[in-house]
């Protein structure tokens, strides 16, 4: 990481004394003053938060985020019953500027029902994956485009290794545009596919993996 | 010779596909020769996303900035032959591309185009963040390729907005100025990086003539022909292009004795992924599912070794 | 007593002597609470108000209805399932309220929790949110993996397994000042990588 967060305002030791408590494992004399701190302290409440955030992630918890100031606002209003409620998610300037925008396109809404992928005929036979030089005849050649259901099925299977991450895929992607771009082949907007990230890995069918050792393996290859 | 070559095939076909094939033309010239700044909308999935575009060029250096203004923020910053992601998915990372970033002139867009694949035709006026625009309509003959209906702003010819079709002609996803100034030169600030980032360490790739690339992609969908090879890491990057639609095939070594498969969509691009017999193939593009699945099975190494 | 059962104690006991606080008056006290639990709350009430800004609003109502029921909460149950309890009724009261009906099966807290896999597969929160979250747990899952083997051991057995500082200083062989260090550690460095991902001020338009 090429920024650094120096916690310039949180002394060390008192970071230490969070993490104690948070696990309850702070003595009684020390876990008082520590609250004290904490209800004057944003950054250090801010620091309870994202670790328990963090927690709540190795537990492989279910969670959906909720903004930043929940907390606060939420005190606020029980000490205040009339105050008004906070609605938006703090990064909610963007998306109001863009609906400011969708007003200008009569046509593009966001309400629209999303088009369907392209619909195709199944595949007749499964080709074997990385054949090795044919010796015969190739498989036939197929119809259409494999039925995406299938491709988009996700199945529970426990992420194999070799499945690209999220910068490997960013990188193959960064590079095929360069290629493309440096080919002058189309492309009509480079590079926006990089930055617009719609939720990758969402059509994702991961085999177990297993070893290669079945004679069927080897007669496919014929 | 390639030109006049060019020319003559130009020459032969009837009035109408010219001038939209002209069209054709003038598009990578003028998205990568002009300089301009807007704000690009881009509704997919039901959802709107909203960049800002920057986009300069000095006698030949080319910059561009692509910042996220809707969702956490995000950019790709390109200059010349370095492009620079802060943000998105991959985490900050700069990658220096080893003269990949450059466009060449000598190909410009739809001269290589494959006929057979798509119908392209010239369709009516337009509008689009103020400036007229010519309509022009761009039918994929089959489920291999997305179609395209292209707004070109009339002089110049750059592209104002972009529906993405699938077969039945249906918007899959749609890209468009929603402001613009064309011609204006963005500030060498407005196409810096908002942070420092850590460059990804780099992938010595070497280009190849495709004929002595050691993988092919047997059968591909009809109009796609390779389009460049390079050597990389032990394995190859291949594109396979109809013109239009591209496809990148990457093949690298990967640990013996294991064998799975991976697909993904961010958007409209779609990517496949195999590996088995110590190897591991990605093809990715922004072509329909089945299109990369048929590049990811059928690549094998050549015959002739 | 059984391995694990210390810490959770542990852990209880922190919430409860946070409810004790705020049952005295301490509203800072509440504050942090709903720090720990709001995303997960978050989840619970997403199963039932799937769209994302109402979802919010019932949230904090869930919170409000426990804050306002907590002078009647005597640590017989644990805290969060208590909690858990609220939200759940919270959520069907607004469905009932809007004259929609709540989903058919309602799950325990426990059950809940193992359920992380249909909750990811039926996330209806906004892309940006839900690619956020992604992130945020892609963040946690690759410094956990580069993290030094000592340090990895550590927070694992304490946050997976549920391990006291006392059982994981036994079972790495060390004292417990080294244990609380290296979970101490093992937190800075995920926190490094997660404080850029809700840092929202690091791009210019």
């Amino acid at each position: 990481m090429s920024r650094e967060y120096l916690h310039d305002e949180l002394p060390v030791d008192l970071r230490e004394q969070l993490c104690a408590w948070m696990d309850g494992e702070l003595p009684a004399d020390q876990a008082a003053f520590l609250q004290r701190r904490l209800a004057h302290d944003p950054e250090l409440r801010a620091l309870w938060e994202r670790w328990q955030l963090a927690s709540a992630c190795l537990r492989r918890q279910p969670l959906r985020l909720m903004p930043a100031d929940m907390g606060e606002c939420l005190v606020v209003q029980v000490q205040e019953a009339t105050a008004p409620r906070r609605r938006h998610w703090p990064w909610a300037a963007g998306l109001a500027a863009a609906v400011l925008l969708a007003a200008l396109l009569p046509r593009m809404t966001v309400m629209e029902t999303p088009p369907a992928l392209p619909e195709s005929p199944r595949m007749a036979a499964e080709a074997t994956p990385l054949a090795a030089p044919p010796r015969g005849p190739m498989s036939p050649v197929n119809d259409g485009p494999r039925a995406t259901e299938d491709v988009l099925q996700p199945r529970p299977w426990p992420r194999s290794p070799l499945a690209p991450g999220e910068r490997e895929m960013e990188a193959y992607l960064v590079r095929h545009n360069a290629l493309v771009g440096d080919q002058g082949l189309g492309g009509f907007m480079p590079y926006v596919d990089v930055v617009v990230h719609e939720t990758d890995a969402q059509a994702e069918t991961t085999a177990d993996d297993a070893a290669e050792t079945d004679t069927a393996t080897e007669d496919e290859r014929r | 010779m390639k030109r006049a070559l060019v020319l003559l095939l130009l020459l032969a076909l009837p009035l109408q596909v010219l001038a939209a094939n002209a069209w054709l033309t003038r598009i990578g010239p003028a998205l990568r020769g002009l300089d301009y700044r807007g704000t690009l909308v881009v509704v997919a999935d039901g959802r709107m996303e909203t960049l800002r575009v920057f986009h300069r060029n000095d006698e030949g250096r080319e910059r561009e900035r692509l910042v996220a203004l809707s969702g956490p923020p995000r950019e790709l910053v390109r200059d010349g032959e370095r492009v620079v992601c802060v943000g998105t998915g991959g985490g900050d990372a700069a990658y220096p591309l080893d003269g990949e970033g450059h466009w060449r002139a000598a190909i410009a867009l739809g001269e290589g185009v494959a006929t057979e694949a798509y119908d392209i035709a010239l369709g009516g006026q337009g509008r689009v963040a103020g400036y007229p625009a010519q309509i022009l309509e761009v039918r994929a003959g089959d489920r291999w390729r997305y179609g395209y209906r292209l707004w070109l702003e009339q002089d110049s010819g750059l592209p104002l907005r972009v529906d993405l079709l699938d077969a039945g002609g249906r918007a899959v996803e749609r890209v468009a100025f929603t402001e613009l100034e064309l011609g204006v030169q963005p500030s060498d600030e407005e196409l810096s990086p908002s942070a420092a980032v850590t460059p990804v360490p780099t992938r010595r790739a070497s280009p190849l003539p495709p004929e002595s690339v050691g993988w092919l992609v047997r059968s591909p969908p009809p109009g796609f022909v390779l389009r460049a090879a390079r050597s990389q890491d032990g394995g190859a990057h291949l594109l396979y292009s109809d013109g239009l639609a591209s496809v990148s095939v990457y093949v690298e070594p990967a640990p013996p004795g294991l064998r799975g498969s991976d697909a993904r969509r961010r958007g409209a691009v779609h990517s496949r992924t195999f590996w088995a017999d110590g190897w591991r193939v990605l093809a990715i593009g922004k072509v329909p599912a089945g299109t990369v699945d048929r590049f990811a099975r059928n690549l094998s190494a050549r015959d002739d070794g | 007593m059984a391995a694990g059962a210390a810490a959770r104690m542990g852990e209880e006991e922190l919430d409860l002597a946070l409810v004790k606080r705020v049952q005295a008056g301490d509203n800072a006290a509440f504050d942090l609470l709903v720090r720990k639990y709001q995303h997960r709350i978050g989840a619970v009430v997403g199963r039932f108000v799937p769209e994302p800004a109402e979802c919010q609003d019932v949230v904090q109502d869930a919170f409000i209805r426990a804050y306002r029921a907590l002078p009647n909460f005597r640590g017989e149950a644990q805290f969060y399932t208590w909690l858990y309890r609220i939200a759940v009724n919270t959520a069907k009261n607004h469905l009932v309220a809007r004259k929609r009906r709540p989903p058919a099966s309602d799950v325990s807290a426990e059950d809940a929790e193992h359920l992380d896999l249909a909750s990811r597969l039926h996330d209806h929160d906004t892309p940006e949110r839900q690619l956020l979250r992604q992130e945020i747990e892609q963040a946690v899952a690759d410094t956990v993996a580069q993290l030094p083997e000592e340090l990895r051991q550590a927070i694992t057995l304490r946050e997976v397994d549920g391990l006291s500082y006392e059982e994981i200083a036994q079972l790495m062989q060390c004292p417990i000042g080294t244990v609380r260090s290296r979970i101490f550690r093992a937190r800075e460095a995920i926190d490094a990588r997660l404080r850029p991902l809700l840092d929202n001020e690091r791009v210019r338009p």
